[in-house]
C-alpha cells in the first residue's frame, strides 16, 4: 500500500527497503521526513495533537501521490502520515520517491510535501506550557502549493 | 430509487473538525437536504448564530463533499456527506 495514515510510528529504515528491493531500474531515491519541532510560530511546543478526517486522509493522499506520477516519471512512492498524540522530536510525516534519475524524485518528494500540507485533512493542536492551541495554515504553505 | 413517501426528507451528513467542532460545539448534523450548493449550505447553517457567521465564512473554512476538497459552486445531493474545516496543517 503506498499510502499509510496511521497512529503508530513508522520505521524509516523498514520503508527505505520497501522503496529500494527488487527496484533495479531508479538510481535516484529522495526522502523526505517531518518531526515534531520544540519551537513553532512563536510557542515552546511540548507536544502535538494531530486530528484528522478519517475517510478523506488516505483517498486525499492517494490522490496526491497519482498526481505526481502522471507529472513525473516516477517509480514507486510511499507516503505514511502520523495522527493521535506525539511528542517532542517524533516523526508525523514520511515521503520517500523513486526514480530512474534525481531530477524527477526531488520534484515529486517537494510536490507531494506542499499538496499535502494544503490538502490533506490534517489539523495539529500543540500543547505548550501556557496551554493548547490550535497551529495556524501558513501562507508560506499555500504559495508553495500554487507554484506547482 | 423509491417513490416519494408521506413525510420522508431527503437527508444529508454535515461534519465539523478541528477548531469549527470546538468553537461551534457540534461535531455532526442530520439535515434535511434544502441547500443546492455548497454556498447554499453555508448560508442557512451561518444562520444559527454569530459563531457559525464567522467561522463558516469562505475565508475561514474549507469543505469537502463525499470526501473530496469542493468550492462553493458544487452541488449538493441526497445522501451528500459535507465536512467543514478549517485550512488544514498536516505535514
Amino acid at each position: 500500500m503506498s499510502v499509510s495514515v496511521q497512529e503508530q510510528d513508522f520505521d524509516q529504515g523498514l520503508e527505505y527497503q520497501s522503496l529500494v528491493k527488487d527496484n533495479l531500474s531508479d538510481g535516484a531515491v529522495v526522502v523526505f521526513v517531518g518531526l515534531v519541532r520544540d519551537f513553532n510560530q512563536g510557542s515552546e511546543v511540548t507536544g502535538l495533537h494531530i486530528e484528522h478526517y478519517p475517510q478523506m486522509t488516505e483517498k486525499c493522499l492517494t490522490d496526491i501521490v497519482q498526481q505526481a506520477k502522471q507529472k513525473w516519471p516516477l517509480g514507486r512512492v510511499r507516503v505514511v502520515h502520523r495522527y493521535g498524540t506525539l511528542t517532542l522530536g517524533e516523526q508525523i510525516v514520511y515521503v520517500g520517491v523513486t526514480s530512474a534519475h534525481r531530477k524527477a524524485a526531488f520534484a515529486g518528494a517537494e510536490f507531494i510535501m506542499d499538496y499535502l500540507k494544503t490538502q490533506a485533512p490534517f489539523w495539529k493542536k500543540e500543547t505548550t506550557k501556557t496551554g493548547q492551541h490550535w497551529v495556524a495554515a501558513k501562507q508560506s504553505d499555500k504559495k508553495a502549493a500554487d507554484k506547482w | 430509487m423509491a417513490g416519494e413517501q408521506k413525510g420522508r426528507f431527503a437527508m444529508i451528513r454535515v461534519l465539523f473538525f478541528a477548531q469549527l467542532r470546538e468553537v461551534l460545539q457540534t461535531e455532526r448534523l442530520e439535515l434535511p437536504l434544502s441547500a443546492r450548493t455548497v454556498a447554499d449550505l453555508r448560508a442557512q447553517l451561518q444562520q444559527k448564530g454569530p459563531l457559525w457567521q464567522e467561522y463558516l465564512s469562505s475565508s475561514r473554512s474549507l469543505v469537502a463533499v463525499n470526501q473530496t476538497m469542493q468550492k462553493d459552486q458544487a452541488s449538493l445531493c441526497e445522501g451528500d456527506e459535507v465536512a467543514f474545516f478549517p485550512p488544514v496543517t498536516g505535514g
